[in-house]
């Protein structure tokens, strides 16, 4: 697993491509020369030998381009237009608060107008724990003062630098600013961390013409930055002349150059904005770019409001962090023109340069105004984009404790590394500065992935490959499982058009209206409450839904209203997804709605699919038996070839098709009164485990051979207008549908389900 | 003048792993005694626990310490061409592949870790190092 071989690697601008418009593919080669550019339309991604195989077909061939490696901005900061009074040759100061969540960490920068490679600007940050400021004159003379006290992290602590031309002194102090809340302990602690140096500066800073960075310095290539901070920033300031370390908050009456406020811009609405603001009334406004958190904390925070609407003075700090990604900026290396005639599916752009190949997904749906298919496969592209790349590769630095390795305990089985995962995290060999860095450009970090400080990662972004979309990666969960579904759709002739959760969001319950029948992808669990409106409506006004899948309708998601690639999860507390927000933060900047599960939103998924996630059994996936509302007369039809004593998927690429993950009826979380529960699954092992959510009062007696809540539960019901909904409550249940060539009692059920439900003649109702 | 309190954060090092080693030798104890050869035999009988013969209590009991807490060093499967690779880090290291370690298919790996872990736990227990 050394040397790597040079990889091809693209991303499209969007998801989500109507039939007949154009869409860019951003591309990046390990090697610069041609790449040959494909158009397939994608059957089948599983590389399982078990099934069919990878399966796609050529659409269009584009000939070739030019393809060369491309840079990657990695990590949060705030940029502000570069101007020479950001450069002060007079007397000025710096003044911030600053929360740095891993101060020992090399150099970080807190703000810079600066250029390593010259020493030309100014500088404030960390370098291994301690505060320092530097300056120089780009001709080699440089000036620089650092405190001896190390930072303790995660500590508000308020920051001056100030150099004095009139006294040739570079002057910087710290002082904790603590509260009960506000820092990772309290005022209990006898903190003796405050301190201030003085230091000679016959220097006059040299103005490098680079934009000012806050949380970040320039690398030399002027497109990537390094000293990256992870921590909190919170009202930084550049102001004229002298200021007093003693000075009293707020000490905007003096002469700012520029303040920046990141609680501007907080509305009812949230602060979904890149623009950070300069109150200082000369106009030095910046952009964020890589998605620091907004809405988030300060060091104001009193604890007693949770919400940064409502207190937006107390959530003044942006939060940065060394590992973000929210797009990799590559140029446009070729516009793909669609045709209106292509069928809506699921297509890629094959690049081929040498052995290096890629297959770059998009959805195109059917061109407005053209014959629709009975049936609308919706693919789960918010869920795509939370789970990204994300890191399976376990890392363990020398000071962390052997403690529990989760992931191989969740799953009850041995993780098994995909040479995909390899490429994603650099190597398994040694990496970066301490041999234990995880690579992060280009490809990012996952709504399952912790940052490098330890806190949750809340954003995830479609613009960077992501490789577990690609055929033949043998993590299967998501894009992947969900062609099978395609490549049974194309198996059983069965006419479908194919639209993504990003048109759901952005068009609602019009992009379902005229079709017959909609089905969900295996698991749709990142869901905005856009999607959850147009799902109700449809269903309420006569629609026909399949959930052939678990675990949907789960997260609260926010979609960035101006940048639709990007995503939001700002908290993972009450449900089954690894990590929690901190205290205070549990609401979406991109919309100001409270985050965490729909289910505590009060549209838990019973309410429209008739059951919800309930359990995770990745090891030990089991089959369906009928129970007595499956051997009702009135739905003898979805049964149809099926022996009512039929074991129900005990085979399948998953091992059953009642497993990973499952949903269960719960009339008093709003499965409807007249759901029929048809069938459920059995035969889940000790491994498998209710979800956190049920659980008020930790007990033994919660694992899958032991719970009752450990199961799928296949239901269906009626809604108003002729509607009706078939959920199978399974991730595994579609890994059943090829196997013996399609022809099993799996398929046959869902079979029996699309062509009734594609059939306008109306269905009894189950009431 | 200011009160004398704490001003090196590196001077307080955490004490979980304190406890840590004392829970570990705890559990690895009793662990280790519920290793008979009859539980090493069902494990190569079913490596990868497929029902209809779940694992029994004392194997899953096993499993669940061998998965959680890494012993020696930690250990990922890596699918290679012709089945799978062993990579493992020791504390303070990268994975790499542990040369000799392939298996054809992923039952025979997860049995092939199982017995590298078994050893390892006994190994421990025996001259608690800890």
């Amino acid at each position: 697993v050394t040397g790597l071989p040079p990889v091809v690697r693209g991303y499209t601008d969007r998801p989500d491509v109507v039939a007949g418009t154009a869409v860019t593919v951003h591309v990046s080669a390990d090697r610069a020369g041609r790449c040959r550019a494909t158009v397939v339309r994608m059957i089948n991604g599983d590389a399982d030998p078990a099934g069919p195989g990878i399966r796609y077909q050529e659409v269009a061939e584009l000939g070739t381009f030019a393809a060369e490696p491309q840079p990657t901005r990695v990590g949060g900061s705030v940029e502000v237009p570069a101007h020479p009074e950001l450069v002060p040759q007079e007397s000025f100061s710096v003044w911030l608060h600053v929360y740095a969540s891993l101060p020992d960490r090399g150099r970080q920068a807190f703000a810079s107008v600066w250029d390593d490679a010259t020493g030309a600007g100014w500088w404030l940050g960390l370098q291994d724990g301690r505060l320092r400021f530097e300056l120089g004159d780009g001709r080699g003379r440089l000036a620089r003062v650092t405190l001896d006290p190390r930072l303790f992290p995660r500590v508000w602590y308020r920051v001056l630098a100030v150099h004095d031309v009139e006294t040739g002194t570079l002057r910087l102090s710290q002082r904790p600013n603590v509260n009960s809340v506000n820092s990772v302990f309290g005022r209990v602690v006898p903190l003796d961390s405050a301190a201030q140096a003085v230091a000679a500066a016959a220097v006059t800073p040299a103005d490098p013409g680079l934009p000012l960075l806050l949380g970040a310095i320039w690398e030399s290539d002027r497109m990537r930055t390094r000293a990256n901070l992870n921590g909190k920033l919170d009202s930084p300031m550049l102001l004229r002349g002298v200021v007093d370390p003693f000075a009293p908050e707020p000490i905007r009456a003096l002469d700012p150059i520029a303040a920046w406020d990141f609680a501007v811009g907080i509305s009812r609405g949230g602060v979904p904005s890149e623009h950070v603001t300069d109150t200082s009334g000369r106009g030095h406004h910046g952009v964020t770019v890589n998605q620091p958190e907004r809405g988030v904390t300060g060091w104001r925070w009193e604890g007693r409001e949770d919400d940064f609407r409502l207190v937006p003075e107390q959530y003044s700090a942006l939060r940065f962090h060394e590992d973000s990604l929210d797009d990799c900026r590559w140029p446009a290396a070729l516009t793909v023109q669609t045709d209106p005639a292509w069928r809506s599916g699921c297509y890629a752009v094959q690049l081929r340069q040498g052995d290096a190949e890629d297959l770059v997904p998009f959805v195109l749906s059917p061109a407005p105004g053209t014959t629709r298919a009975p049936v609308l496969l919706l693919m789960s592209t918010l869920t795509y984009v939370a789970y990204g790349d994300m890191r399976n590769v376990v890392l363990w630095p020398q000071d962390a404790p052997s403690g529990y390795w989760l992931k191989e305990v969740f799953d009850g089985c041995p993780v098994v590394l995909d040479p995909l995962d390899v490429e994603v995290d650099g190597n398994v060999q040694p990496f970066g500065p301490s041999g234990l860095e995880r690579r992060i450009g280009p490809y990012g970090l996952a709504l399952y992935d912790e940052h490098t400080d330890g806190s949750g990662v809340a954003y995830a972004t479609w613009r960077k490959p992501i490789l577990r979309m690609r055929p033949g990666n043998r993590n299967t969960f998501n894009y992947l499982a969900d062609l099978r579904i395609v490549d049974w759709l194309e198996a059983k002739g069965i006419a479908y058009d194919v639209a993504t959760d990003h048109e759901l969001h952005a068009r609602g319950k019009e992009l379902l209206d005229g079709y017959r029948v909609v089905m969900t992808g295996t698991h749709p669990e990142y869901c905005t409450g856009a999607m959850l409106d147009a799902w109700e409506g449809y269903l309420a006004g006569g629609g026909r839904g399949i959930y052939p899948a678990a675990n949907g309708f789960y997260w609260v998601t926010s979609v960035h209203p101006q940048r639709p690639w990007l995503i939001e999860v700002r908290d993972k507390s009450d449900g089954d997804g690894g990590w929690a927000a901190a205290p205070g933060e549990r609401r979406q900047a991109f919309t100001g709605e409270p985050g965490g599960t729909w289910r505590r939103r009060g549209r838990a998924p019973q309410r429209i699919v008739g059951t919800g996630y309930s359990a995770h059994m990745l090891a030990e996936s089991g089959h369906f038996v009928r129970l007595p509302d499956g051997l009702d007369d009135r739905i003898g039809w979805i049964f149809d070839g099926v022996a009512p004593d039929e074991r129900i998927g005990d085979f399948g690429l998953a091992g059953g098709a009642g497993g990973i993950e499952a949903d269960r009826y719960d009339r008093a979380l709003g499965t409807p009164p007249h759901t029929l529960l048809l069938a459920s699954s059995v035969g889940h092992g000790p491994n498998a485990r209710v979800v956190p959510e049920d659980i008020a009062y930790n007990h033994p007696g919660l694992s899958g051979q032991e719970h009752p809540y450990v199961r799928a539960d296949m239901v269906y019901f009626t809604t108003p207008a002729g509607g009706a909904v078939f959920s199978a409550s399974s991730i595994s249940f579609c890994a059943s549908l090829q196997h013996h060539d399609y022809t099993n009692n799996v398929s046959r059920i869902l079979e029996n389900v699309v062509r009734r439900f594609a059939d306008p003649a109306p269905v009894p109702p189950t009431f | 003048v200011a009160e004398p309190g704490l001003r090196d954060p590196l001077a307080h090092p955490d004490r979980e792993a304190d406890w840590r080693r004392v829970h570990e030798r705890r559990w690895f104890a009793h662990v280790a005694s519920l290793l008979t050869d009859e539980l090493v035999a069902e494990h190569a009988a079913n490596p990868l626990g497929a029902g209809p013969d779940l694992p029994s209590p004392a194997l899953h009991r096993v499993l669940t310490c061998l998965r959680s807490q890494p012993i020696r060093r930690r250990y990922q499967l890596l699918r290679v061409p012709d089945g799978f690779a062993l990579l493992a880090a020791e504390p303070g290291g990268p994975m790499s592949v542990v040369p000799g370690t392939s298996w054809p298919t992923l039952a025979a790996a997860a049995h092939g870790l199982f017995l590298i872990r078994v050893a390892e736990l006994r190994e421990a227990v025996r001259t608690d190092p800890r």
